[in-house]
Order: C-alpha cells, then structure tokens, then sequence
C-alpha cells in the first residue's frame, strides 16, 4: 500500500476519533439541581423529601429511635439494654459525653430536614404551577423547618439559625442564634403555614401538616417558651392557642385508648399530626426494637433495647385501661406454646415489661410496623389547654378541670378530678401527660420545661443507675464533630 | 520468556533493520580504526613500536629493512586506536600503511595524503539461526565484530553475508546471548542461539510501547511468567506478592474469588481509589477475576512518575501492565497444563468446649450479680460437666477443599500470521462447605500481516465465572457470616433439632443473636457469575520506516449476576418467611487509542524516538436489583420472585464515565550512555468540575549507563551501571462519578399510608473538584556484576500526592454531613531493593534466588486548614476507630490503652475508673482529667508494614526443580475485631481459650480480665490491636522433567510433574485466621481490620505439564 493511501486512511480515522465525546455527563438516572425544581411534580417532590425524614426520626428501620430514645432514656420512663450500645447506657446514667451518637444524632437529622425545607421555601415559588398548591407546599415546609427547629431548641437551646439552601461550600460555619431568636423564627413560620394550610386533607394524604397541627404547634412552642415561670405570657398564648384548635370542633377523642393508634385510625379525629407508614413495605420498627429480648414474636426477635421502667408502670392506677394496651406484660412463645411472663423488675431482658402500644403484630417483616406515630393528638392540645389555663389564670379552672377529665373519663376514671390546689392540678396534668402520652417523645421535654428533670432521674434508680446529674444537663452537648468543625460554635455550659 | 523475547525482539529488530543494511561495507571497514591500543612510553623506535603493536594485536607488519631508519618516534601515551597511531606515525616519519587483513604492509610516504590504504579479502557467508528448541529466529542479526556491518536473517532464520577474510561474526538477537563465530575459511555457518538468562537486553513493557531494559529510564518491575504460575490463584493480583519491590499485595479475603489490596508504594489517597491501574495488551481495564493467569506472559509494574504519567490522570497509584501470550511464526506448539491440590484451613481458632464454656458463663453471670445459669436444675440446665452436647462448629463448617486447574494452548504461525488460542477451567472450592469459585475461559491472539507495511491483530477473550459465596466479612449479630458464627455460637448447642433441621437459638446463651453456622453455610445462598467479553484489535501502518501510525479499537463487555436467597431456616429469612434477592449489571466499557510512533539513529549515536497520541475511553454500567420475601417455601431459591408474597420497592440505575485525553514521550540517547524521556499526557475526565475539568501531567527522566564509559571498559567485575532519576506528576480520578453534582436522589415517605417519593440533594455541589496530584521523585541504581549472574536494582522515591480526594466533615447545620473536596497532601517516601542472582552454575546444578525488600512510611502532611485530624470508622458499636491525622500515616488505629487489669479496690479507689471492679481492664487516664472516656485515646496501632518482601530460590538439578518462595511483612498491626465477640467475657457467646487463662481472685498474673455478664462493652483498645507481621513459605514446590528419550515414544516434546505446597509455613504472632486480612478490602483508612473473616488455607498440589 502507498504512503498516500496510508494517509487517507488516517485521516479517516482522526476523523472517526474525533467523534465528540462527551465529558459534561449527568446522571440519567437522576435529576441534578439543575435540572430539577421546574415542574409542580418537582414541587411536590421536594417538599415530600422534608417529611421523609420523619419517618426514620420516629421509628424507622436502623435509624430507629433518633428522638424516642432520648426522651424516654435520658428521663424516667425507660431503661436501656445494659449489655448493649454504651451510648444509649451514658445517656441514661448520665456519663454522656458530646461525642454520643444520641445526643448528637438529632442535631445532624434535624438540619438536614431544614436544609430540605429551605430548599422548598426558596425554590417552589419560582416553578409555574397551580399557585394555590405552591402556596401549600411552602407553608407545609415552614410547618416542618418549625418542627425540627422546635426539637432543637428544647434539646440544645440556641443553635444556629439557617433559613437559606446551602448550595455552595462557602459560609458554612454559622454562629448559634438565641434561644429566644429560635422560638421567634419557628412562631414565625408556623404562623405563615397557619395562614394557608387547610384544615384537612383526603385520608390518603394523611400526615400532612394542617392548620390545626401549626396551631396546636403554636400552643406546645408557648407552653414551652413558658417553661416553669408563672406569669408568663406565653401561659395565656398557650391557652389561646389550644382553645383555638379546640374550637376548630374538628377534634376529637376516640372512645377508647388503643383505638388511637390503631392503623385503621390513621388521619382519624384524634390525631392533629401524625408520621405514617406503610405495612411491610416502609414500616416503624417499635415492635421488635422494644419487644423483650429474644422474644420470637416479632421480626428479628425483640431487641429489648428499652424497656419500662418502675416508676412509670407504678403510675398507671388499677382501674387505668391505659396500662394494658401500652405495655406487654406477657406473651406466647409460639414455638412451644409456652407463656412467657415479664415483670418491671426481672434484670433478665427478655423478662422484661415491654413497651408495646405501637408495635404492629400484623407486620411480617423488621420494620414492617404500620401504626403511626402520633407526634401530636388532641389529648395533648386538651391537657396543654388545661396546663396554660391553670398557669395564667392563677388556679385550675373549670375549663381546665374538663379538659383534663375528658382524657382521664377515657382511661376509665369514673371520678372527676375536682378541688385541687394550682399546684395539685400542675402535678396532675404533669402526671397525666406522662401516663396519656407514654414513649410518645414528651418526657423529657416536660420535665426539663418545669425544671423536673433532676429530681425526676435521680427517683428513678432501678437497676443501679447511679446517675451523674447536673444543671448542665438541661441541654444536650452540641456535637462534639460540630464543635471541631465549626469555630464559630459555642458549647453549651458544663459540656 | 522466550516467546516474549522472541516477539519484541522481532518488533525492535525490524525498526533496525534499515539502518543495518543502509551502510556500505567498503565504506565502513576500518578494522584497525576500531583496535585500541596503549603504548607505555612516548619515544620509541620504529621496529620497537611495530612489534609492539604485533604483541598486543593480531596484525603482523610487513616492511623492508630500509625504512627502519632508526629514527625516534614520538607518540602519545593515551589509549589510541593503532589507525590514529599508525597515521601520526607516518606523519611524523613520512611512511604509508595498507592492510591487507591481518597484515599491514609499510612503505615509504609519498605525500601527506593516503598514509594508509586498506584492502581487504572478502568472502560470502550464508547458513541458518535457530534458537536453542531448533526453531528458526527470523529477524536475527549477524555483524562483523568491530563494525556495524551486518545484516538479519530472513523468515525462515536464513542469512547470507559478505565480509572480509578472518572476519569474527557476532550473531545475536534480543533475549539471546550473542554468539561470535570465526569465518576462516567456511561458506556456511549454521547457529544455534542460547536464551540470555543475563537479560539486560530483556525488552520491557511501557505505557504505549516497549524499551530494552538498558535504555530504561524509569522504576519498573518485572513479574515473569515462571512467577505466575509458581503458586495456584485465581487471579494475576496475587501473584505479584512477594515478587515486586515496592509491590504491597495484600489478599482481603481468603475466599475462592475474594479481592486483594495492592498498594504500590504506599497509601498515597484517603477517599479516592488506591488500587493501580491495570492494562492489559494496552487496554486499561479494571477486574482481574476473570482474567486467567495462564494466559499471562509477563507483567510489568509501573512504579515511578517516569513510568506512569503517560496515564495520567490514572496513573498515581502505580500501573499494572499485563501482556498475554501471542503466537509466533514456525512449528504448532500444544501445551497442556494442570495441577489438582487439596486445601486445608490453614489456623483454626482455639475455643471453650461445651464444659469449659458452661464453667465461664456460670462464673460470668455470678459476677454479673445474677445466678450461674447451668445449675443443674433442669435438663436444659445440666451442670457444667453433664453438658449434652460439645460441638465444634468451626469443624462442622470447614472442609478439606478441591483447587483444580486444566488448560490448554495451542500456537504457532507463518510469516504473514500468527495465532495463540487456550481454553481453561479452573476450579475452586472454598474451605467453607459450599462455596466455590469456576471460571472457563477461552482467548484468542491473531496477529496478521496484510502487506509488508500493514498488520492487523487481534485479542479476544471470554470468560464465564460461576460462584457460591461463603458469607463470611459481613456485620455481626443477626447479620453474622459463617466463621462469625462459629466463633459465637455455643458449643452446648446440639447441631440439629429433633426433626433433622438445623438448631437454632436466639436464647439467652446466644446474647450475639447468631444463626447456627450450618445454617449459614447451608442456607444462605449467594450465587454470582460473570461473563466477560473482552476484545481489542489493532492495526500498525508503517508509513515510512521510521514512522508508525497505530490505531486500536476494543471493548470490555462485563454482565453479572447476583442471586440471594436465606431460607426460613435462617435469621435473614426467617421472619421473612424467605428472603430473595436478584441483581444484575452490564458493563461496557469501549476505547480507541491512535498513536503515531517515529524511531530513527542520528549519526550513530543520538537514538530518538517519539509518541503522540490521542484515546478515549467511556463507560456505562446499568444494574438493577428485585428483591421479594414471604415465600411459601424455599423450593425456588432465588428462582421466582414472583411467587414471594411480599415485592420489595426495586431498584435500578446507571453510570458513565468519559475520559479524553492527549499523549506524548520523547525518548533521547546518546551513545548508549545518556539517555532522556520525557512524557507527558493530558486528561479530561467526566468525573471532575467543570472548573477543573482537564489535567496536565507532566514527567522528566535521566539515566546515565556509567557501565558505558570509558573509564569502565578495563574492569570486568562490573558489567552493569546505570543511575537513574525522574520527576514528574500523576493523577488520581477514582472517586465516582458524578461526584462534583449535586443530584436529587429519590428518597421514600409515607403520606396517608402510601408511598411517596421524594427528590432531595445527595450533597453539596463543588464545581472545583479535580484531580488529586502526585508527583514523585524516584533516584535509582542498577548494578550487575560477574556478567551480570548479579543484578541489583535500588530505589529511592519521595510520592506526595496533594489536593486529595477527600470526604471532607462539614458542619451539620448545612443539611449536609461531608463533602467531597481536594484538600490535604500525603507522603509516601520509601527505599526498595531488589537483587537477583544465579548463585550456582555447575553443569548439573542451578541456583537462582531473587530477593526483594521495601521500605515504605506513609504520612500525611496535612489536611483541611482547619482540622489536623479527622476520626471516622464506625462499625459493629465501636464509632471512631481510625484517625487521620497530620504527621501519622493513613488509617492509624484510635483507641484507649489497655494498663494491665485492676488488681484491688484500694486499687480502683485511686484511679480514674471508681466503678470498676477488680478483674477489670485499667485505661490510662491519657488527659489527667481523672475521667476515662473517649477523650483517653491514642493511636495505637499502623496498618501500614514497615518492610515487606520476597525471597525465591529455584534450584535445578539435572531433571528436578525445587522452588522455594518466602514472602513477608514486619510491622503491620492488626486491629482484630474478633475480639469484641471472642475476648468480651459477657457471657453472651463463646470465647477464645485466651480466656481459661481469665483473671480470678486466684489467678491475677494475666492480661485477660475477669468473666462479667455485665461487662464486654466494645471499647477499643490496645488489647484488640495486634501486630500482624508475617513471614511466609508461600510455595515450596518440586519438579522433575520425564526424560526425552521416553516421552518422544509418546511423541511427547517435554512433560514435567511437580508437587508443591502453598502457605506450608507461616510465622506469626497474630491470633486470627490469618494475619493477611482486609474485612473492608481495600479501603484507604480502613485497612488491617479482622472480623468474621474466611480462613486462609495451606494447599498441597500435584501438577502435570505437556508439551506436544
């Protein structure tokens, strides 16, 4: 062959390798910021991305527990497996440190909700689509950013303030804000989201934020803000508010207790915000995380991770229906038919009294549990009603005493409760709030707003807790990883 | 070897061969212009200096009586060729000279011009080269010695030459040792050319070409073809242990089929990939498992920036160039060869039996403040002495395992094509009952030649691999794998239920919640197979004779498939009622690769040659998985999803990669003493920002063959020098695609009990994300001496690889957890040395050893500015094993220092641990703040070895060969995970025989704390960090050839049998299966954690080769 005709071969082939290959690649099997963000599907997309973190945060699959654990744990209602994880032991005798993966989980999953909701609240109104949607769907998200928002504040105190998307590397180091500053920004966003949001939505879109669940939020955020100082403001606020959602008239009390967390109940009257699960397929994990240890009546077998402790089980009355269809207090082995009997204070956990309202028996799979998480239902609006109107009003009033005797008639108090001094009727609603709301994620919370918090660990010893309790700890540490990270951070005192 | 001699020595040949016959015998001949001579005095006599020079050379002179005037001649005393002292002499005393052969005849000058006339008898010479199997050498050179006339012999080895009467012929060929023949008075002269086992001439494998060994610039190692087979693996990865200086090879897992880590020169990347890049016949590629190693020639290791940037942006961690075998023209050749051994755990881990075990938990519970458990209350309480059952688990789950392999080749050719074609199985099972690997393999090489200046080739390989995974390397507890198993589960436990299925327990006696490891074993089915299309063809236009355009196209087609089933017996599936799991990928990679390549000698002496060229390469690689679960029994296994009564959300997606880029070396030697290269690659990749999309790397070397010097030519025990330096940058794009976007990743929610999707951010984007740089420096010396029976090879190489690749914590507060971003610098800074030597040369003995030695330390220089360490790891319970942090190398064990056991309570009252108990583990108080808690770690542990290396012997004796190959590392730890589950003392498993010798009141002389079933928290410290140095009798094996005059009957041309033994030997102090571990394979900071790992095995083999 000819020198010539090498050369147009050559050519030929320069020109096949010329061929543009592309290096400016994208996923094809996702959207990039870029390309996302432009229809109403993306709208609404996006803000589902923000609830999608609820459900691990309450009780989904491995992450289980992100708020359960330390609101029962680090109060007095639960007892850690002992021979399990060290940090959920610490966070119970109190030798946590800010490197505890308790402590320090909700910091990250919460953000990281945020950031979500800021990217809705800043992105959604620029898609062309149905503007009365669009409208929902940013108020949905100032509903959810408040939520999270609310969590942190009550579990670190003033912790930074980030309303905008990151999208760039750059600035990431926020200060922390006040706590005050924190309670202004999440009464802000739920007020707007109150504005808009509907009442209702078909049952098929249970567990979205409603008018009623940013009021009722509003209620809970005052009745916190108010702490334990009487003459607070926020008192009257509180009770505002909670007659507010009460008057909406669109809630209401199931006749009985487990009916309220029956699946079938799911956006029923009770419940004003709800996370909800789907059996099998995307479920809560309760029933084998807190099933006894070993127990083989649940996928997994039970991992007793937390059981109840004496305390709580010694509040339950006799005649309270409350007790049963909260705990498990005995099952059947199904493999030889023999009945297993727990106790509070067997130290066996697989002997263990089991906290048991939420597991879902119908579920086949590990974290297959289809009962919702009942973050908020009226029978907390009508004990925080009773609870503000007893602190603003200087004694509990006959609204207050009815409030909190319609909760406790369904329980199976035939006596109405009647002539207690305000503070008798603080401790009775207090009381009620931990019988009524068990491992529903309050505990902690209640008792550190009315300054219980020490007293209450200290009395709840079994087990030779032996906690080493203090001021400080009031608040969770900000994370450790945080702290090295962030220079512009402040520790919380004593951490 | 010879094969591969043969071929790039018919590739370099030809490019020479122009040059060869372009010179003019007549014109060229000076041969007294090339004798040197050295006259001891400067004054001489004219008679005097003549005999002199007769002395000493072979001339004779020839000249009358009457031109010896007696006058004295001054000359000079240096070194001279007698033609430049012959004309200063004729100058000076105005004589002439013609040489007449060996003879020079004297006579009187007649002016200045023409002193000396040479004339010389010529005679023609033809005859046959062979090589020493009898096989023509096409291509071989034949020169007269002392000139560089010459000329090659054809096709069919044939050559005919003129030359002067008494000329010396030289014939040589690359990879063979030269041979000189006297003409006297012969017309025909047949040779037989000998392998060169000296091998300096050895060609060797570069990035886009190859170099003779001496022209060699660059650090490169050689892996041959003996090596590779010396020891049965599965994949070529492993042959390189031992055999490379510099060469890291660690196996992850012992598993038929499990991975390797290969670390040449260190740890140079924390996030991005550290695994070398892998060519083979020039396509770089990736998975080495269903390449067969049979079919490897040679493999060549890339180590310094010289040698690598001519890949660029993937050439930071080193490359791996794997060259198969090619046919060549002349005789069929049909080879089969096979061996069949036997493996065998090669360590079990000693544990408590039934009644030792049932002593511990009673005395675990008693000082857990419970009661003992076996009280002997019940008949599932017996006393510890009546326990009913003392089963060995790790002995009902091990097996003696077949390792089989059988191949055959068949090769040969013409001068216009050529072909290799071999068909292989190999066969493995695994030590754990029912695991196995099998890979059958075909390959096809043709090379062909269209016209004299076309050749077309082509490589074609395929490959099926089908496995049965042990699941062994995987969490704990419910998730645990078989050997996990084994060590966790009771020695109480019966191994079968009453109706012949397997035991199973989630009592209180199994706190780990672990299946039976029959189950496991049984029960747990994780099948894999592949099938590999891989095909590269070429074609070579010889547009002039310097100039060589070559184009490539190929592809690597890959698809596999994963099927998973657990039965209902097992935990995975039990709740499940079966739990199936299919997934399937399809990869394809293609690549195009145009370069034009120019070689030609200046003046002799200035050899240059040239690359310019231009590929590309993409990728694409779609996979799905399904999943069900809910089965109404587990006949289907895997095979029907459908019939699962619970469908699982499936999953399924894609990836692609592109890479452009632009190539370029220069090559310049001057007169075989000074050499220069200098390469050069530009790389745009897909993968990076679009402000940092394309990437430079640049490399510069220098080599100086000393042995070439002067000065050197009047010793004789060095008969090789050379230094070599380099300098230059590599890259390192391993770090995912896509990873600069911020993409919107599908998450799942629940609204109304429905399913929801949901679109969020996966990360922050980072439009400046680029290349991590390494550049190098590498100084090197090569030394033979005694004809180069002793070479040595050393290197000195300082890698700093700068803007990593590195996940980088970023504050929570933003939404995001980390991000992806170039910060930091790590240094690897090493010596290796490597020496090879034929020790013993006797006519029936042989003694080859080649010993190799590295030195390498790893440390990071720094990181984000804001940050001199990061802590990560988190796995089985124990969070931040690992830290990163400046001045310490990569992947440094974190964690509390073990201080002996408290012995008192006066004891504990006066340390930092006031609730402890005697018996118990001391920490040391590491920040005197009389608490001990996470903030009490330190490193305590380096995965890194200090040194590691390879020592191979082979000695031939007649018809035997014994090989004996040692291979080690010193100075590596471990940080052996098992021991959280071994060594808890909790009473929730079985325990290491460690633990008889457990502190008790009675027995408090012991580093093993004391039985609590309340105790066994999994805190990190020095106790679980054990040193993992090893030193290894990787394979000592026997051969002996059957003699030719009773194969040849068989019409057989060589057979040889051996039996060898794999890993017979292992010294170690390490306590687990094997100190050779790697639980998250090849991880940068990961390395050197042992957990429920599959055990290493010791193999004993029988072989049989044949060659027809």
């Amino acid at each position: 062959m000819k020198t010539q005709n090498i050369l147009k071969l050559l050519i030929v082939f320069l020109l096949v390798s010329s061929c543009q290959l592309d290096l400016d690649l994208a996923p094809l099997d996702q959207k990039t910021t870029a390309t996302f963000y432009t229809t109403e599907a993306d709208a609404i997309d996006a803000l589902n991305a923000v609830y999608a973190v609820l459900q691990p945060m309450y009780g989904n699959q491995f992450s289980a527990e992100t708020i359960l654990t330390p609101t029962t744990v680090a109060a007095d209602d639960g007892i850690p497996f002992l021979q399990g994880n060290a940090d959920r032991i610490a966070l119970w005798n109190y030798r946590f440190v800010p490197v505890n993966s308790w402590t320090s989980g909700i910091w990250a999953v919460s953000y990281q909700a945020i950031q979500r909701a800021n990217v809705v609240i800043e992105r959604i109104p620029a898609i062309p689509m149905n503007e009365q949607l669009r409208n929902r769907l940013v108020a949905e998200a100032k509903f959810l950013r408040a939520f999270h928002y609310f969590n942190l504040v009550r579990f670190y105190g003033g912790v930074p303030l980030v309303l905008t998307e990151t999208n760039t590397l750059s600035g990431l180091q926020a200060p922390r804000n006040t706590k005050e500053g924190v309670y202004e920004q999440i009464l802000r966003d739920l007020s707007e989201a109150e504005t808009i949001l509907p009442l209702s939505y078909t049952p098929s879109e249970a567990g979205r934020a409603t008018k009623g669940a940013a009021m009722s939020l509003t209620a809970k955020v005052y009745l916190t803000r108010a702490g334990n100082k009487t003459g607070s403001q926020d008192w009257t606020l509180a009770a505002n508010k909670a007659k507010e959602v009460i008057d909406l008239r669109i809630y209401s009390l199931y006749g009985n207790y487990a009916e309220v967390f029956a699946v079938s109940s799911r956006g029923g009257r009770e419940n004003i915000f709800e996370i909800t699960y789907v059996k099998d397929v995307f479920g809560q994990s309760h029933s084998t995380y807190w099933g006894p240890r070993g127990a083989p009546i649940v996928p997994f077998n039970g991992f007793g991770t937390i059981r109840v402790s004496k305390s709580l089980w010694d509040e339950f009355l006799p005649e309270d229906k409350r007790r049963e269809v909260s705990f498990l207090t005995s099952y059947v082995n199904p493999s030889n038919g023999q009945t297993v009997s727990l106790t509070i204070d067997n130290p066996d956990f697989a002997r263990a009294i089991s906290f048991w309202k939420l597991a879902d028996l119908n579920s086949t799979v590990f974290s297959g549990g289809a009962k919702s998480f009942p973050y908020m239902r009226y029978a907390e609006i009508l004990l925080i009603y009773a609870e503000a109107l007893n602190e603003s009003t200087g004694n509990p009033s006959l609204q207050a005493y009815n409030a909190i005797n319609e909760v406790r008639s369904r329980a199976g108090f035939t006596s109405p409760l009647s002539g207690l001094s305000q503070q008798e009727f603080r401790n009775a609603v207090l009381r009620e709030r931990r019988i009524e709301l068990n491992f529903e994620g309050h505990r902690w919370f209640d008792l550190v707003r009315r300054e219980r918090l020490i007293i209450a660990v200290t009395n709840e010893s079994s087990f030779a807790r032996n906690p080493t309790i203090d001021n400080k700890h009031l608040l969770f540490p900000i994370p450790q990883r945080e702290m090295d990270i962030n220079q512009a951070l402040e520790q919380n005192p004593g951490h | 070897m010879v094969s591969k001699n043969l071929m790039y020595g018919l590739l370099l040949q030809c490019l020479f061969i122009t040059t060869l016959m372009a010179h003019d015998i007549h014109a060229q001949v000076k041969p007294i212009d090339k004798t040197y001579v050295v006259l001891v005095k400067s004054e001489w006599q004219l008679q005097e200096i003549f005999k002199n020079i007769e002395n000493i050379t072979d001339y004779k002179f020839v000249y009358p009586e009457d031109i010896l005037n007696n006058k004295p001649i001054n000359t000079k005393k240096k070194r001279q060729s007698v033609n430049d002292l012959l004309v200063d002499i004729g100058t000076a005393a105005n004589l002439k000279f013609k040489q007449v052969d060996n003879s020079i005849y004297v006579g009187e000058g007649s002016g200045k011009k023409e002193i000396i006339q040479i004339e010389i008898e010529e005679v023609t010479v033809s005859g046959k080269v062979t090589d020493d199997k009898g096989e023509s050498l096409p291509g071989a050179t034949i020169t007269v010695l002392g000139t560089t006339t010459g000329t090659v012999t054809d096709i069919d080895g044939n050559y005919s030459i003129t030359v002067p009467d008494g000329a010396v012929l030289v014939f040589s060929f690359i990879g063979y040792e030269p041979i000189q023949i006297p003409v006297d008075n012969q017309s025909l002269i047949d040779v037989t050319l000998q392998t060169d086992i000296s091998s300096l001439e050895e060609v060797v494998v570069i990035g886009y070409g190859t170099v003779k060994r001496s022209d060699l610039t660059g650090s490169i190692a050689q892996v041959r073809e003996d090596d590779i087979k010396a020891t049965p693996i599965v994949a070529i990865d492993r042959a390189l242990q031992g055999r490379a200086a510099g060469v890291s090879v660690t196996q992850n897992s012992s598993r038929p089929g499990g991975g390797t880590t290969i670390r040449i020169r260190g740890t140079g990347s924390v996030a991005a990939g550290n695994e070398p890049l892998y060519v083979i016949d020039g396509y770089p590629i990736g998975d080495l498992n269903t390449i067969n190693p049979m079919d490897v020639e040679s493999i060549e290791i890339l180590k310094d920036a010289s040698a690598t940037a001519i890949y660029g942006s993937r050439g930071s961690n080193g490359v791996i160039i794997i060259t198969t075998k090619r046919g060549k023209a002349g005789q069929s050749s049909v080879d089969f060869e096979s061996y069949y051994g036997v493996q065998n755990a090669r360590r079990r881990i000693p544990l408590l039996n039934g009644q030792e075990y049932a002593e511990f938990i009673n005395e675990a519970r008693v000082n857990g403040g419970g009661v003992p458990f076996f009280d002997g209350s019940s008949s599932e309480r017996p006393l510890p002495g009546n326990v009913p059952n003392n089963t060995d688990w790790q002995n009902e789950v091990f097996q003696a395992a077949p390792i089989q392999n059988y191949q055959l080749s068949i090769s040969g050719g013409n001068e216009k094509t050529k072909y290799a074609i071999s068909g292989n199985l190999f066969n493995q099972d695994g030590l754990i009952d029912n695991s196995f690997f099998k890979r059958y393999s075909v390959r096809t090489n043709l090379d062909h030649n269209i016209s004299s200046r076309i050749k077309v080739g082509l490589s074609l390989q395929g490959a099926f691999t089908n496995e049965r995974i042990a699941r062994t390397e995987t969490g704990g507890q419910q998730s645990a794998g078989v050997t996990g198993a084994a060590l966790n589960f009771a020695p109480v436990f019966p191994k079968f239920n009453e109706n012949g299925t397997f035991y199973r327990d989630l009592g209180t006696l199994n706190g780990q919640q672990v299946d039976n490891p029959l189950t496991i074993a049984n029960d747990v089915y994780n099948r894999a197979n592949s099938t590999r299309i891989f095909a590269n063809s070429y074609a070579d236009f010889l547009i002039t004779d310097d100039l060589t355009f070559r184009t490539t196209w190929g592809a690597n087609i890959l698809n596999n498939k994963n099927n998973f089933y657990a039965t209902r017996q097992t935990n995975l599936g039990f709740a499940s009622n079966g739990d199936a799991s299919i997934s399937a990928g399809q990869n394809i990679n293609w690549l195009n690769e145009n370069t034009l390549n120019f070689a030609k000698t200046y003046a002799e002496k200035h050899n240059f040659s040239a690359l310019v060229g231009f590929t590309h390469q993409g990728f694409n690689h779609e996979f799905f998985t399904a999943n069900a679960s809910n089965f109404s029994n587990d006949f289907a296994l895997y095979n029907n999803l459908g019939s699962g009564a619970t469908l699982r959300t499936p999953s399924s997606g894609i990836i692609e990669w592109g890479l452009i880029s632009y190539l370029g070396r220069i090559n310049y030697g001057f007169d075989s003493r000074y050499l220069l290269t200098f390469t050069a690659r530009t790389d745009g990749s897909s993968r990076f920002g679009p402000n940092r999309k394309y990437g430079f790397f640049p490399s510069g070397a220098f080599a100086w063959r000393v042995i070439n010097e002067e000065f050197m030519k009047t010793q004789t025990v060095i008969s090789d020098l050379k230094f070599r330096s380099s300098y230059g940058l590599s890259g390192n794009q391993e770090i995912g695609n896509y990873a600069f976007l911020s993409s919107i990743m599908p998450v799942q929610t629940v609204l109304g009990g429905n399913l929801k999707v949901g679109g969020a951010q996966n990360r922050v984007g980072n439009f400046d994300l680029g290349w991590e740089r390494n550049a190098q420096l590498n100084l090197g010396l090569d030394f033979g001496f005694f004809d180069n029976r002793v070479q040595i090879t050393t290197d000195y190489y300082r890698k700093v690889t700068s803007d990593l690749l590195i996940t980088v914590d970023i504050p929570q507060s933003s939404g995001f957890s980390t991000s992806l971003q170039n910060i930091g610098k790590v240094e690897n800074q090493g010596f290796e040395f490597a020496i090879n030597a034929l020790i013993v040369d006797k006519k029936n003995l042989q003694w080859y050893s080649d010993f190799n030695i590295s030195f390498n330390e790893n440390k990071i220089l720094n990181l984000d500015e804001n940050r001199l360490e990061f802590i990560g790891g988190s796995f089985g319970n124990v969070v931040g094993y690992n830290i990163t942090r400046v001045g310490e190398p990569l992947g440094a064990f974190y964690g509390r220092v073990a201080d002996g056991i408290f012995q008192s309570q006066e004891e504990i009252n006066n340390s930092s641990q006031p609730n402890a108990k005697p018996g118990d583990f001391r920490f040391k108080d590491l920040n005197s703040d009389g608490v001990i808690n996470d903030r009490d770690r330190q490193i305590i542990g380096n995965p890194n070895p200090k040194l590691f290396g390879g020592f191979n012997n082979t000695f031939i004796f007649k018809a035997f060969e014994l090989n004996i190959f040692i291979q080690g590392s010193y100075g590596n730890d471990i940080l052996n995970f098992q021991k959280f589950e071994t060594h808890n003392l909790n009473g929730q498993n079985n325990q290491s025989r460690d633990v008889l010798n457990r502190w008790t009141p009675t027995n408090t002389n012991t580093d093993i704390p004391r039985a609590n079933s309340r105790g066994g928290q999994r805190i990190l410290s020095t106790f679980h960090i054990e040193d993992g140095s090893y030193l290894r009798f990787k394979n000592i094996s026997v051969s002996y050839n059957l003699p030719a005059n009773f194969i040849n009957k068989l019409s057989i041309k060589a057979a040889k049998v051996y039996v060898g033994g794999q890993n017979l030997i292992t010294l170690t102090k390490y306590t687990g299966y094997d100190p050779e571990v790697n639980f998250f394979g090849s991880g940068s900071t990961n390395q050197g954690l042992d957990y429920g790992a599959f055990p290493n095995s010791r193999t004993i083999l029988f072989g049989l080769n044949v060659k027809f």
